[in-house]
């Protein structure tokens, strides 16, 4: 099994270096902070299991810390330590989040036990989640992530209208997580045990529309075999969740309208309708009130759906939110794939920070996917981000001359011809590392 | 019918069928190749989930009942894969419970056997239509 790994925050050093000797003779791997600045700095480099954290400290004090690393990282299990207790204190800390409390003088024994428990209750929380994540509660299983001030908007919004049961309409460009809202909105209304019904109503073939989503009755075409609920139905008492409605034909919207009014649907060739309660929460990526005064879609649809509103801002306007996103990611990948990757390299992270994410969330996603793809081990460098790299595209060559790029290319071929394309030996005679000359013949599409 | 431009693109794009009864999914498969679409036919959702994380499938057309997994078992993983992908649940039972299920997954067809196969054309067709106006 995996080290778990363990910060040390106090400001003694003989004891927090002491505390880190002992911890590594448990088989935990242990790093070390002297300060709250120096704690956050770590934290923000490295995904840490478990941080035990010194109350007392000058600067900012070891609660307001707390709540800090939580803030940031949900995920990681705070045990407190202080030298003075008091009910208050501890009270506070564990309001804050913190998992458990020790006195010092610290009792070997005593905390050797408590990171064994800690341990074991974070690997059955993990337990827990894959399990729920097989099961297919997966948008359920999922938290909203982010501490920036929008996303902070977002949560409590969510938390007031997911009570209301009223039509939702949620807008936000692609990536942005309008299905995850949707979920989280559903999950935690009264109907969160019912069906969620998700529908992307761009990828449903017009021809099928009517059928798929009110369902047919046996024998209504030559394919119809026997009755079918289609998506409404389906969504009975629960929540459907129309994504990219303004993709929906208008024959569809004037039928949905009527569902929304009378509260049933007649299946294509049904004689009888059927009453459902449903609750519509739709969204799209584009600007309902142009596309509505662009006469595509339905201005009493739109009245219909547009009761509560709710933007998720895009991953550019909420930045704040990119680190919390990208330890949230890492620990979902390494989860996954069976990795460690500990964390992201202080240049490549500038380098994230700095990007404008035009594919938003799901982006930031499928880039730290393809840094594990190509290899990154214990720290994401900015190499392992080759979207981030600002190379500017092929440049041409002036009076003649080769690029410096082209010339590279050019030595590194005649190099590794030279040595029958043995790459270890092209790559020592280069001075580069194999990594480097993989990444290259890679670029240049060589194998 | 497909559209032309589907048939220069078979490169890029593939065709996922999973169904316990092996030679189904094999000539469903073979219709989609006749298309001018590469298509891979299993009875296995271990064997699909293998094939699906080498390369993203364009579509996935998945039987309720599998040699090894249940078919909304398989939509489910294979959705945790790609939040986008494009699947067609398929079945003989008509039990109206199982479609709910398979529709929680979030699909964009629910079909009963025996296909009618223009319906899955029309599906095709939405998919690469989609996918060419880069709507995914």
């Amino acid at each position: 099994m995996d080290r778990p790994r363990v910060l040390v925050v106090d400001d003694e050093k003989v004891l927090r270096e002491l505390l880190a000797e002992v911890l590594d003779s448990w088989g935990y791997e242990a790093s070390t902070a002297g300060s709250a600045e120096e704690a956050l700095e770590a934290l923000g480099r490295s995904l840490v299991d478990a941080v035990l954290l010194d109350i007392m400290m000058p600067g900012m004090s070891g609660i307001d810390l707390l709540r800090e690393i939580k803030h940031r990282d949900l995920d990681v299990d705070v045990v407190m330590m202080t030298g003075r207790p008091t009910v208050e204190t501890a009270v506070q800390a564990l309001k804050a989040g913190a998992c458990d409390y020790l006195e010092k003088p610290l009792n070997l024994e005593v905390l050797r036990h408590l990171m064994g428990a800690v341990t074991e209750r974070r690997l059955l929380r993990q337990e827990v989640h894959a399990l729920r994540a097989r099961v297919g509660d997966q948008l359920g299983a999922m938290e909203l992530v982010g501490v920036s001030d929008a996303m902070n908007r977002l949560r409590d919004l969510i938390d007031r209208v997911a009570g209301s049961d009223s039509p939702v309409l949620i807008e936000g460009e692609s990536g942005t997580g309008k299905e995850l809202v949707a979920a989280a909105i559903h999950h935690r209304s009264p109907r969160g045990r019912a069906p969620f019904i998700p529908v992307n109503c761009g990828a449903i073939p017009a021809e099928l529309m009517e059928s798929e989503f009110f369902g047919h009755a046996r024998g209504a075409f030559s394919g119809a075999v026997a009755d079918a609920l289609g998506l409404i139905r389906s969504a009975h008492s629960g929540t459907i969740f129309l994504d990219e409605i303004a993709e929906l034909p208008a024959a569809l919207q004037v039928k949905l309208l009527r569902v929304l009014q009378d509260k049933e649907v007649r299946p294509v060739g049904a004689v009888k309708t059927f009453k459902v309660e449903v609750r519509v929460i739709a969204a799209t990526n584009r600007n309902v009130e142009e596309v509505v005064r662009a006469g595509t879609f339905r201005q009493d649809l739109f009245y219909r759906l547009n009761v509560v509103r709710i933007l998720v801002p895009p991953l550019r306007e909420r930045r704040a939110d990119i680190p919390p996103l990208v330890t949230h990611f890492l620990r979902q990948l390494n989860q996954k794939l069976g990795r460690r990757v500990s964390g992201v390299a202080p240049e490549a992270m500038a380098a994230l920070m700095g990007y404008d994410f035009p594919g938003n969330v799901r982006e930031l996603e499928n880039l730290l996917h393809r840094a594990y793809a190509l290899g990154a081990r214990e720290e994401i460098t900015l190499e392992d981000l080759p979207v981030l790299q600002s190379r500017p595209e092929e440049p041409q060559s002036a009076g003649g001359l080769p690029t410096l790029a082209a010339a590279e290319r050019e030595l590194i071929l005649r190099v590794l011809r030279h040595h029958g394309g043995d790459k270890d030996q092209a790559a020592r005679a280069l001075g580069i590392s194999r990594r480097t000359l993989y990444r290259r013949l890679d670029e240049y599409s060589v194998s | 019918m497909l559209q032309r431009s589907a048939i220069a693109r078979a490169h890029l794009h593939w065709v996922l069928v999973v169904d316990q009864d092996e030679s189904a999914a094999g000539s469903l498969a073979r219709r989609f190749q006749e298309r001018g679409l590469m298509a891979h036919a299993t009875a296995s959702g271990q064997e699909a989930l293998r094939l699906a994380s080498l390369r993203k499938p364009t579509l996935a057309i998945i039987d309720l009942v599998l040699t090894d997994m249940d078919g909304v078992e398989l939509a489910r993983r294979l959705r945790a894969l790609d939040p986008e992908l494009a699947m067609v649940v398929t079945t003989g039972d008509r039990r109206p419970a199982l479609e709910v299920e398979a529709r929680r997954v979030g699909i964009v067809h629910y079909a009963h056997k025996p296909l009618d196969l223009d319906r899955l054309d029309a599906v095709t067709t939405r998919v690469l239509h989609s996918l060419e106006r880069g709507q995914r």
